[in-house]
């Protein structure tokens, strides 16, 4: 320690080059001396907290990109509730075999230079019946105009290489990211999503974001959209690489 | 795929002063940057985050730059009250609805070799049955035919209740109210030559509602119609012929030869036709048909907190109801011709939205452009040449700028103006120029 002292207060005396730039340039800017602590001290917990690892939750606002993929319904983007043959609701969504979701976020939020250590996203249901749910990692580009039939109509029509975005290894990813099941006493379920957001973050793959499919009808998700959107949760834990 | 910036990083960053402030009034500009500063800004930039600058934020506030004058590209013309206008692709002639108790609802402007309204309007009078003079009819919306010199006129009048229409006593003598009106342009004047949407299908005394043709100009789609129950809305079709007229669906499609005939019958010179209507439950408020956008597949109307896509399935009619986010209200709609674009204005607050479509499905998730200050009100109204969009507002008219895809680029300028509320808005894309009805002439 006493070491220490003594070499800060040689440097101070002798090193007239430091001492300019530290104590010379700021006093002609009007700045008092003892001021420079305090830049240190901040500069210090600038860096300290840079290195802690951080949390932080993307609620639906951050999501800039959704569509409904409707079997029955196959040009229509937003085929989020079949009332009838003949009427279709935008919200709130609900699971069928035959319809599924389309979701992506934007990842602005985390800074670059950072590791993604954990991430997990929060699927919630209000009036939930026994439901198996599917997110699948999205491949293939989708965009203005996508549905079941096509993954983006502008500026070209491109159709997903099985309808619904079914293609595995092109439309959607080989294997499901993570798997949940909605039942009456489990409204929500939390899918383990760190791989992909690590893909994403890293730029080994573009993020197009993530489909859900279901296996059984009449679950009604909380509308990511709508009223009760802040129930859907992306939990990321990030650290300095 | 295009994106947008998160909106709240955007709009942290650029309302954070970085630096130390003169006093608690200070304001950005008026900052002198310090160490502190500086470490804040460190800060913001290691934590926050910022996006590159062309990433579009989805949604936004914006303070609107007060335009001294009128672009060149504008013309406005004198209609009080003012509340829907149309200009003709295919003849010279710019009109403009109004409402008015001295009968003189449409104003009929005559276009120079310039596009410019060359002297006084001629008006024209909506008419009414006789049993109703004593209420007023009044314009509610205007469509050209896109090929055939053809007017369609949507109008409404003062009726009693809602609760007291359809089947109700109170109702009766307006049964005989015809809602819809076919001009004809002859010889640079409008001339009546049809009219139907009549009786226990509509409701009366609505304060919008207009008519949409689909992308053949095959079927016209109405508004206002009646729903399952009396504060239900609903919409309506008409098949139309190639000469663009209601097709009697009682009776073969050649009828449409009897128009000629009308010429020489002064005392019903137009064709009244009771035309089956194919309507529809929409599950929705009155007013419906606040603005149709058409799609090569579909169509998409303007409604109640939303828009309503319909297409037909297999000979039938499907709806879906699209809801904006967050948002409450009647919205009038507007597209882009050329961009897949819709914009809907949420009628009295400061909120547009423009959403995708592709064919006449709406896609993803909507813009939101918040101006500070405004009361937005009318239908918007797109000027392809200049990338804008035109939405009135109380004495004055906004103008937003877009981008290549149709999407708003979050700037907006605003146009003060003498009328009290700016509605009467049609734009010439052959012609590249706008037509504001105002109060009166500066």
């Amino acid at each position: 320690m006493a070491k220490s002292n003594s070499t800060k207060t040689r440097r101070l005396g002798t090193d007239k080059d430091w001492k300019r730039e530290i104590f010379v340039r700021p006093q002609s800017l009007g700045f008092p001396r003892g001021s420079i602590l305090r830049v240190l001290t901040a500069l210090l917990c600038c860096l300290v907290v840079s290195a802690q690892a951080r949390t932080i939750t993307l609620k639906p606002e951050a999501m800039d990109a959704f569509a409904t993929l409707s079997e029955n319904a196959p040009r229509n983007g937003w085929a989020a509730q079949q009332v009838d043959s003949s009427l279709y609701l935008s919200n709130p969504p609900i699971t069928s075999a035959s319809t599924s979701y389309l979701l992506r976020y934007s990842f602005d939020q985390i800074p670059k230079g950072q590791r993604i250590t954990h991430a997990e996203w929060v699927i919630p249901a209000s009036g939930a019946a026994a439901c198996t749910v599917h997110v699948w990692r999205v491949i293939a580009d989708w965009g203005i105009g996508a549905c079941h039939q096509y993954r983006m109509t502008w500026p070209k029509r491109l159709e997903w290489s099985a309808a619904g975005a079914r293609g595995k290894s092109i439309d959607r990813a080989t294997s499901p990211t993570g798997i949940g099941k909605f039942s009456p006493n489990s409204p929500q379920i939390t899918i383990n999503v760190t791989q992909d957001v690590e893909l994403w973050h890293s730029g080994a793959s573009p993020n197009r974001g993530w489909l859900l499919t279901f296996d059984a009808a009449s679950t009604i998700l909380v509308s990511p959209t709508h009223t009760g959107r802040a129930q859907w949760q992306l939990r990321i834990t990030y650290e300095p690489e | 795929m295009g994106g947008y910036r998160n909106s709240q990083v955007g709009l942290a960053v650029l309302s954070t002063p970085v630096g130390r402030t003169n006093g608690p009034a200070a304001r950005w500009g008026q900052t002198r940057p310090t160490l502190y500063g500086c470490g804040a800004a460190l800060i913001l930039l290691v934590f926050v985050g910022v996006s590159p600058a062309a990433d579009i934020r989805r949604e936004f506030e914006i303070a609107p730059t007060i335009l001294k004058e009128a672009p060149a590209y504008i013309s406005q013309v004198q209609v009080p009250d003012a509340n829907c206008a149309a200009v003709s692709p295919v003849a010279p002639l710019l009109v403009v609805g109004h409402r008015t108790t001295n009968n003189q609802h449409l104003a009929v402007f005559r276009l120079d070799a310039a596009s410019l309204p060359a002297g006084a309007p001629n008006w024209i009078t909506l008419p009414k049955p006789a049993v109703l003079a004593t209420n007023v009819n009044y314009p509610l919306g205007l469509q050209f035919h896109p090929k055939l010199p053809l007017l369609y006129v949507w109008q409404d009048i003062n009726g009693p209740p809602g609760d007291k229409q359809e089947n109700h006593a109170a109702f009766k003598n307006h049964l005989e109210f015809d809602h819809l009106l076919l001009y004809a342009v002859k010889d640079g004047a409008l001339e009546l030559i049809q009219t139907g949407a009549r009786g226990t299908g509509f409701h009366c005394g609505l304060p919008a509602g207009t008519v949409g043709l689909d992308a053949e100009a095959k079927t016209l789609f109405v508004p206002n119609a009646l729903g399952a129950t009396w504060d239900e809305a609903g919409i309506g079709s008409y098949e139309l012929d190639d000469q663009g007229l209601l097709v009697d669906q009682d009776k073969p499609s050649t009828e449409s030869g009897k128009v000629k005939g009308l010429k020489t019958a002064p005392k019903n010179r137009f064709e009244r036709r009771v035309v089956l209507l194919q309507r529809k439950r929409t599950h929705r408020y009155y007013p419906s048909g606040a603005g149709w956008v058409t799609g090569s597949e579909a169509m998409i109307m303007g409604g109640y907190s939303g828009c309503l896509v319909i297409d037909f399935n297999q000979g039938n009619l499907r709806q879906t109801w699209f809801n904006l986010p967050d948002a409450v209200g009647n919205c009038v709609i507007a597209g882009h011709p050329q961009a897949p674009a819709v914009y809907l204005c949420l009628q009295n607050t400061s909120r547009l939205f423009q959403i995708a479509h592709s064919d006449g499905f709406v896609s993803l998730l909507p813009q939101a452009a918040v101006v500070t200050g405004a009361r937005l009100t009318g239908a918007p109204v797109v000027l392809t040449r200049q990338s804008q969009v035109g939405v009135g507002d109380a004495r004055s008219l906004h103008l937003f700028g877009l981008l290549p895809d149709g999407r708003l680029d979050g700037k907006v300028d605003q146009l003060p103006l003498p009328a009290a509320q700016v509605r009467g808005l049609a734009y010439s894309e052959k012609h590249g120029r706008l037509y504001v009805s105002v109060d009166k002439l500066n």
